[in-house]
């Protein structure tokens, strides 16, 4: 009975990577080329979020410098000065995160299941702000279809988390433009299949030698429907970045985190 | 029942039967009286633990009523806040029926000292008026003390979370939050004193600073999360919270106004749960008595078979034997709800005045969020009055049968039957 039902089911499978292999290329293709065309091994960009809540909207300058290979990443606040100063190192690999704060002037650890909160109150959590889980690795990918986005021709890749994946979504739907594999838009969904969040890209242009989405705009699907009409969001606009420049070990120690 | 004077003779007879089996009597007035004790007994231990649940519960943390921004219970989030007005100030103050209110800064944070990190709820309290409305200034342990007025930097933690951090009275610590306008709040605080309320999830993650400088840390700008009300008499609560409701939590207003039951939903819960299973107890109870009563009855309307058929015989008409029984079983029963009502409300009073000792318990018991172990026993008039109607009722009822019996024996038979 179970040899049957295997069976079955690697039967089942067979036939789905078949329809899949109708498109040229495999879902985890579309995201490996997707993510190497947003990102370099290593990167530093400064980039202002700007985040809108129903009672204000503050902007925040921020500063990152990011090893892919290594999965180190370092995140400081420029402004305003009521922040500035305030910096995030994170390493993946030991599962490490820490906040420095100037008003207390030490770091405080922060631990992998504070990873999901929101950063700064914003739409983006801790974990997308240093991208520890891999849209690569932590997900098994699925090619759906082609489908026009705002006038781009774009290939839809499910994403389902790896069962051991510290992941809070349930499933990611993935738009990919055909033309030069860059990300439209991102929509994010909980176990039970409703949409929590979207990730839109916009601005496309050319940064750091290359063109890439420069404006991301979060929304977070209000559960309340009288918070529905509330107009909130967070942007994440990329100023100035750039791409696969070595940057120096000392950057991703807690010596430059607690610099003065 | 046509001869007033003829029902007198019934009465009288039957008064006379009573004292005449005093056997019988005594057992059919035992499953009375006991009966009635177990149940009005058990009615107020359970109303007693009931409203010391409840009591403690509303003045652990919660209050009678809350007020708060549209939102805010459901999300705990600081961004959920609102100005207390002068004319909501002014509205509690002078509201007769309210015997204190706080105003709270609620945020969530993370409290750190060296290398460890812990998730808190973060709750900034006037120590004056907080002590008022809620007990924590009383769960200080030794070699601490609450919040005092004009503390700034002094917090008071849980003692399982000072535990769990390595830290003690005198130590400081660290806070990272997030302020109401989205930025980042931080702070370096002195632990002045820890509690222990009994309730886990508290000493777990509560901390409680001065609402003064939490306004300030948390860039609050005249906002608070939340008004906690506290009242003269607890039962008073749907009254007052409808008021307030009229008058601050109409439609197009931003508040929500909750009463302890909406803020506590498991506790309602819970009780509802406690409530169905003691009625069938109290079913259960009542049956048993209900066909005691019939089962003495009964034997002894068989045992005067004899004497009924000669009743009969010499002309007394069916019906008077009826009432006759029927007037025994009144007689027993008024006097057995008056002896049960007695040893009911005498056992009860009993465990008022040394309440139930649960301490051996406490383990299990703190998971319903019960931080004191002593549950004294709580009688009401009203439970004393409906259970004793029934027991009443229920007697007369079941010596129905036995009396029905009675009167249609057959004359000839019944006195040949020894």
């Amino acid at each position: 009975m179970k040899t049957l039902l295997k069976e079955i089911i690697s039967a089942a499978a067979a036939v789905v990577l078949l329809a899949g292999g109708v498109f040229a290329l495999s879902g985890k293709q579309i995201i490996k080329k997707s993510e190497q065309a947003v990102r370099g091994d290593t990167q530093i960009s400064l980039v202002d979020v700007i985040i809108k809540t129903r009672r204000w909207t503050r902007t925040l300058r921020v500063k990152t410098w990011d090893n892919r290979l290594e999965k180190k990443t370092f995140v400081e606040i420029l402004s305003p000065p009521k922040d500035a100063g305030n910096r995030f190192l994170m390493i993946s690999k030991e599962g490490l995160m820490w906040q420095y704060n100037p008003d207390i002037g030490r770091e405080i650890k922060i631990f992998p299941s504070m990873m999901l909160q929101s950063w700064m109150g914003s739409d983006f959590t801790n974990d997308d702000m240093v991208k520890e889980s891999s849209m690569v690795d932590d997900y098994n990918q699925t090619l759906l279809e082609k489908k026009d986005v705002d006038g781009q021709e774009c290939y839809v890749v499910m994403m389902i988390p790896k069962p051991e994946a510290a992941v809070v979504w349930g499933k990611v739907l993935y738009y990919s433009r055909v033309k030069d594999y860059l990300p439209v838009k991102e929509e994010f969904f909980d176990q039970h299949g409703n949409l929590k969040k979207v990730l839109t890209c916009g601005n496309f242009r050319e940064m750091g030698g290359r063109v890439i989405p420069t404006l991301y705009r979060m929304v977070t699907i209000k559960r309340r429907e009288q918070e529905r009409s509330r107009d909130e969001y967070t942007l994440m606009e990329i100023r100035d970045i750039v791409f696969n420049v070595r940057i120096g070990e000392r950057i991703f120690t807690l010596q430059n985190l607690r610099r003065r | 029942m046509a001869y007033p004077a003829t029902s007198m003779v019934e009465a009288l007879l039957a008064w006379r039967n009573v004292w005449k089996n005093k056997r019988r009597t005594v057992l059919t007035l035992l499953t009375i009286v006991v009966g009635l004790t177990v149940i009005i007994f058990s009615k107020a231990i359970h109303r007693g633990t009931n409203e010391q649940m409840i009591n403690d519960a509303i003045s652990a943390d919660t209050g009678d009523i809350q007020i708060h921004e549209k939102g805010f219970w459901e999300n705990r989030s600081i961004e959920y806040a609102f100005i207390p007005t002068d004319k909501i100030i002014r509205a509690l103050e002078s509201d007769g029926s309210i015997y204190a209110f706080s105003m709270r800064v609620q945020a969530s944070g993370l409290v750190s000292s060296g290398d460890t990190t812990e998730g808190a709820v973060i709750e900034g309290v006037d120590p004056a008026a907080e002590a008022r409305v809620t007990d924590i200034h009383r769960c200080i342990l030794r070699g601490g003390r609450y919040l005092v007025p004009g503390d700034r930097i002094s917090i008071i933690m849980g003692e399982t979370m000072a535990h769990n951090m390595g830290v003690k009275v005198g130590d400081t610590v660290s806070m990272l939050s997030q302020g109401f306008d989205g930025s980042i709040a931080a702070g370096t605080f002195t632990i002045v004193g820890l509690f222990r309320s009994g309730n886990p999830e508290y000493d777990r993650s509560r901390v409680f600073m001065p609402l003064s400088r939490a306004m300030q840390t948390f860039t609050m700008m005249g906002y608070v999360n939340t008004i906690v009300i506290r009242l003269e008499d607890p039962t008073q609560m749907g009254r007052v919270r409808d008021s307030l409701m009229k008058a601050f939590g109409g439609r197009g207003s931003d508040l929500e106004i909750m009463g302890w039951d909406r803020l506590m939903p498991e506790i309602v819960q819970f009780i509802s749960w406690q409530d169905v299973t003691h009625e069938v107890l109290y079913f259960i109870l009542f049956i048993i008595v209900a066909f005691g009563v019939l089962n003495t009855i009964q034997l002894s309307v068989y045992e005067r078979t004899r004497e009924f058929g000669i009743m009969l015989a010499i002309g007394t008409r069916p019906a008077q034997i009826f009432y006759m029984v029927l007037a025994e079983s009144f007689f027993i029963s008024i006097a057995g709800i008056v002896l049960g009502v007695l040893a009911g409300s005498a056992i009860s009073y009993y465990f008022t005045l040394h309440p139930l000792d649960y301490t051996r318990f406490q383990k299990e018991i703190e998971v319903w969020g019960i931080n004191r172990t002593l549950l004294p026993a709580r009688l009401e008039l009203v439970d004393l009055a409906y259970t004793s109607i029934y027991m009443f009722a229920l007697s007369l009822i079941f010596t129905l049968l036995p009396a029905f019996r009675a009167a249609r024996l057959n004359p000839v038979k019944a006195i040949q039957k020894l």
